[in-house]
């Protein structure tokens, strides 16, 4: 008898743990507790539309606005949950990488970017500051630039893009990560403040 | 063994309330076929080493922009004086990791005040973006109040309008030059030592 009763116990827990994640995914769906521009709206945006002369646009992927849980079962010591804002990556191929940095930093200038408003990647070329960072429109984006001759980086790159870059062709892809930036700070990107306590 | 399973229960709720909803991305449009030679202005490929992107500077090239930054602004009172010594050192592969190419202009002067606003004038006004602004007064100022030696280090820091190189001048005794790696600049009987370094982004991976 105790024994059923364990056992009787243990599926209906299972089955409130289902329960929970079916109306907490309901829930979200109708609710979302978090929010911000779409891709369509990115891609209007300063960098989200640039194209330089010279180059070709291959793919451009969007992630929404999500929000990052503590981990599975964490009960103790976790990264609390934080929110991550809506990401517009555009990849680009070009053999003028140069060219192509420079058309980006006049957009981003004609769009109204001081040097001063920041981002800061006011490194030198010896701390290996990698990414040019460029805060406009109430986004930011970030550029860099990868070498198709590296076969270990086109790989990679080819896989986490699901792509074959033309070689014969095309010597770099320039990455253009556009994410989209808080309410405050110009951007759509916005959270219910009760996900930072959860 | 009740209480275990309530602890239990309440354990995986607490769980499934804290879970994540991980952004996955999603394609939005992909060119197909991928674009080959129907673009419009498109460069030819360029055969640089690989990771020396973009194309390595020469010594011609580094000297045309140190001109460029250089050449007398139309009204401008001050000028740069005739530099003394140049150094050219071209991209390799090091122990370390790739070298970008660098190109060091030396200046000899006894007024190393004026010369650096010179320089920041020259740089801004090139629409150059300063990352480091020193104070040459103050430093020249302290080194001689506290009878201290004037060792080499940078008193201006900038980069290129679309961030392609950086520029930076160091400021020292000449008699410290050699341990600064400025050597090859011989100031003679300057009282200071001015070395104007511009280093391309070469690897950008």
């Amino acid at each position: 008898m105790r024994t059923a009763l364990s056992c009787l116990a243990v599926v209906v827990g299972a089955f409130l743990v289902a329960l929970s994640f079916g109306v907490s995914a309901i829930a979200t769906y109708l609710d979302p507790p978090v929010g911000g521009r779409s891709a369509e709206a990115l891609l209007g945006t300063t960098l989200g539309a640039l194209r330089p002369a010279g180059s070709a646009e291959v793919i451009v992927r969007y992630t929404p606005t999500w929000w990052q849980g503590s981990d599975w079962l964490c009960m103790m010591g976790c990264a609390p949950a934080m929110p991550r804002c809506a990401v517009l990556e555009r990849v680009l191929v070009t053999n003028d990488p140069e060219s192509f940095r420079s058309a980006v930093f006049a957009a981003a200038r004609a769009g109204g970017w001081k040097p001063k408003d920041g981002p800061y990647p006011y490194i030198g070329v010896d701390d290996y500051m990698d990414e040019d960072q460029i805060a406009v429109s109430g986004t930011l984006t970030s550029l860099r630039f990868v070498d198709l001759d590296d076969v270990s980086k086109r790989e990679y790159h080819e896989h986490k893009f699901n792509l074959q870059f033309d070689v014969r062709v095309w010597r770099y892809i320039a990455v253009l990560d556009t994410m989209d930036l808080p309410r405050g700070e110009g951007g759509g990107c916005w959270w219910r403040g009760v996900i930072r306590a959860m | 063994m009740r209480r275990f399973l309530c602890l239990l229960l309440i354990g995986l709720v607490m769980a499934a309330c804290r879970s994540t909803f991980p952004g996955s991305p999603t394609t939005v449009r992909v060119a197909s076929p991928l674009p080959v030679e129907t673009v419009d202005g498109i460069a030819p490929r360029p055969t640089h080493l690989p990771g020396s992107i973009p194309g390595p500077w020469s010594e011609a090239i580094a000297a045309q922009i140190h001109a460029n930054l250089t050449a007398p602004l139309p009204g401008a009172v001050a000028s740069l004086p005739p530099s003394i010594a140049s150094r050219f050192s071209p991209f390799a592969r090091g122990v370390n990791g790739l070298i970008c190419p660098r190109y060091d202009v030396a200046y000899a002067t006894d007024d190393p005040a004026t010369l650096v606003s010179a320089l920041r004038f020259l740089l801004v006004a090139r629409s150059y973006t300063l990352n480091l602004n020193g104070d040459v007064a103050r430093r020249l100022g302290d080194e001689m109040k506290y009878g201290r030696r004037s060792y080499f280090s940078a008193e201006l820091g900038a980069w290129a309008p679309e961030r392609s190189h950086s520029v930076r001048a160091d400021l020292g005794e000449p008699s410290l030059a050699q341990s600064a790696g400025f050597g090859w600049a011989d100031a003679g009987v300057a009282r200071y030592l001015i070395v104007l370094r511009y280093e391309q982004r070469c690897a950008l991976l």
